[in-house]
């Protein structure tokens, strides 16, 4: 998923002047042109939009299509965007709910875009321990949300994160709960570790609900539950970081992509390298560790 | 001084609570005891507490807004002069109810926000810009929308007024170069709002508008609320004001707001004139598009020191 700051800018024709005005690296990081040129001479051909992305990314291309045309022009496609599935516990919110994913659906088809990973709860803290009928009506609503989807064209996946209601406790319980035909997942290779799975094991379980990836490292998995429930845990006070580009923490990525072979995945594999102070570093460096590492054992 | 939509690029490092507290004692080293802090419900909805923006953010991380105070004035900052709140945020849709009521809701909260502080004004943007309105609503062929939206504009700041003076805040108006009341065009409007409602000057603002703030000053003399000093060197020659995102001129790429002493303005001449008034207020140093907020603080105090005679 996308992790710039806002892009202001289409495309900065006067780069030098720019450039002069303050001589610091800002110009380098302030249109999409230049941000979709760094993806694509590194390798990387599609990018997943955020919601924050829209206020000031749909006023600045006119339209989700254009914004679409000038990536194409660019070698880059739209893989999918990021989505909330507000207030899932709450049936009484349903309606709203599903009004929200399906304009979240109608957008992503604007920008042609297939997967719509979506975060099934709010978070854990001042909402969890979610009961089972809870737990019940949040797979429900992403499964009506999913069916519209799948009509669309449009593939929904689950994107569990450490710090939501739906957590290591009833995750699994979630999963199942859902109907496989509307709904699939996305493996955050870095938020299943912290809430505590074995990455290897819950691919080679789940592979056929895994549409896609979210790609990132982390350097601390299996949290506890005291962390993963407490209040606004993904940003840290002190700066810890819980995500790292895959290579730096400890997952066990050629494990996976030999479980890839075996089951040979096929579909999107995002680079995810939020809490990075450096994203275009964070991406080469990535880069090399994807190219050296993992293609040759399945790509 | 810390932009959280567009400066770096990356937002996790500035959502960390370590970001501001490292910052707090720098901006007492540059000289500066005051500060305005943006109110910016963005961080509530992120899960971002570590950002000071509201309330809830300073609840979360310091118990209550007097803790938060107290760990403020440890750290050289002595007081939060002003609160600023913008409803651009909520012009996101062709609802124009959610916009005013989404506006009327946190404006609300930024008040009682700025009081708990103990700010001594709440500074308000009246409208979300020209251009972004335009983009959501000027495409129906509706000659009125621009009054109706002025209407309710203005009972929405005269609510605010009677709100800010039931908390003993002094509210003031925000004037941007790309909104509904920019330039002198406010002048138009002040018999309509409450007699309580007060100005802000922001040089930059007001010369981008094509209005001198030197002028402004002596015309609205009794109306100074609140001084914000900016620094430019951009002309609107392309109507950029009229666009979705004013604030970087989508005709040639430019650092509209320079950190102070980088632009062109004439602000020792302004300073000289606010010495010759009553004004009493605060004078808030900004460098809202600084490409380094740390190296602004330095360059403000530098400039200021150099050059201004209110220092």
């Amino acid at each position: 998923m996308n992790h710039w700051k806002n892009i202001p800018y289409k495309r900065i024709d006067n780069f030098r002047e720019f450039y002069y005005e303050d001589k610091t690296n800002s110009a380098y990081y302030t249109d999409w042109d230049r941000i979709l040129r760094y993806q694509k001479a590194l390798g990387f051909n599609g990018i997943e939009l955020a919601p924050w992305d829209f206020p000031e990314l749909l006023p600045l291309f006119g339209s989700a299509k254009a914004f679409s045309e000038f990536a194409a022009e660019r070698g880059i496609v739209v893989s999918g965007m990021f989505h909330l599935i507000d207030k899932s516990h709450d049936s009484s919110h349903h309606q709203q709910t599903i009004d929200e994913g399906k304009k979240a659906v109608d957008l992503l088809v604007e920008f042609g875009g297939t997967n719509l990973n979506s975060a099934p709860s709010n978070n854990y803290f001042g909402l969890g321990p979610l009961n089972r009928v809870q737990i019940k009506d949040a797979a429900k609503v992403i499964t009506e949300i999913g069916r519209y989807a799948t009509d669309k064209g449009v593939q929904i996946g689950i994107h569990n994160e450490f710090f939501l209601a739906i957590n290591k406790e009833n995750h699994k319980e979630y999963i199942e709960l859902t109907d496989p035909r509307y709904v699939h997942y996305c493996m955050d290779t870095a938020q299943v570790a912290l809430l505590g799975e074995d990455i290897l094991e819950f691919y080679d379980t789940y592979h056929e609900r895994i549409n896609n990836f979210h790609l990132k490292d982390t350097a601390s998995p299996k949290l506890p539950d005291d962390i993963r429930h407490s209040q606004d845990i993904e940003i840290v006070d002190d700066g810890t970081r819980w995500f790292w580009e895959p290579g730096e923490g400890v997952l066990d990525f050629k494990g996976l992509y030999k479980l890839l072979k075996k089951h040979q995945f096929k579909g999107w594999i995002s680079l995810e390298t939020d809490q990075t102070p450096d994203l275009l570093a964070s991406m080469a460096l990535s880069r090399y560790y994807i190219d050296k590492e993992l293609n040759p054992i399945y790509k | 001084m810390i932009n959280m939509h567009h400066q770096e690029p990356n937002r996790n490092r500035q959502e960390s609570k370590y970001f501001w507290e490292e910052l707090y004692p720098l901006i007492s080293a540059a000289g500066f005891n005051g500060i305005e802090i943006p109110f910016d419900p963005f961080w509530i909805f992120r899960g971002g507490s570590g950002v000071p923006f509201t309330k809830y953010c300073v609840d979360i991380k310091y118990n209550n807004v007097d803790r938060y105070l107290e760990f403020l004035k440890d750290k050289g900052i002595d007081k939060v002069a002003g609160i600023h709140f913008s409803p651009q945020m909520f012009m996101r849709n062709e609802d124009l109810n959610f916009y005013f009521g989404a506006s009327g809701h946190f404006g609300g909260e930024a008040i009682k926000f700025a009081s708990e502080l103990g700010c001594n004004y709440i500074n308000i943007t009246p409208t979300a810009p020209y251009g972004l309105i335009s983009h959501y609503h000027g495409k129906i062929k509706d000659i009125n929308w621009e009054k109706d939206f002025i209407e309710r504009t203005i009972a929405m700041l005269n609510k605010f007024a009677e709100t800010a003076a039931e908390h003993n805040l002094k509210l003031v108006l925000k004037n941007e170069y790309w909104g509904l009341f920019r330039g002198n065009k406010i002048s138009e409007y002040i018999s309509e709002l409450d007699d309580s409602i007060q100005l802000n000057i922001d040089t930059a603002h007001l010369s981008i508008s094509g209005v001198s703030s030197v002028e402004f000053l002596k015309t609205h003399s009794s109306k100074i609320g609140s001084i914000t000093l900016t620094d430019t060197t951009f002309v609107d020659e392309d109507d950029i004001w009229t666009t979705p995102n004013p604030e970087y001129p989508e005709t040639k790429a430019t650092q509209v707001f320079r950190d102070l002493g980088f632009g062109n303005l004439e602000l020792n001449s302004f300073s000289k004139a606010l010495e010759n008034t009553n004004y009493e207020g605060w004078v808030i140093c900004s460098c809202r598009q600084t490409r380094d907020p740390m190296r602004a603080l330095l360059r403000s105090r530098s400039f200021i020191n150099t050059n201004l005679s209110i220092a």
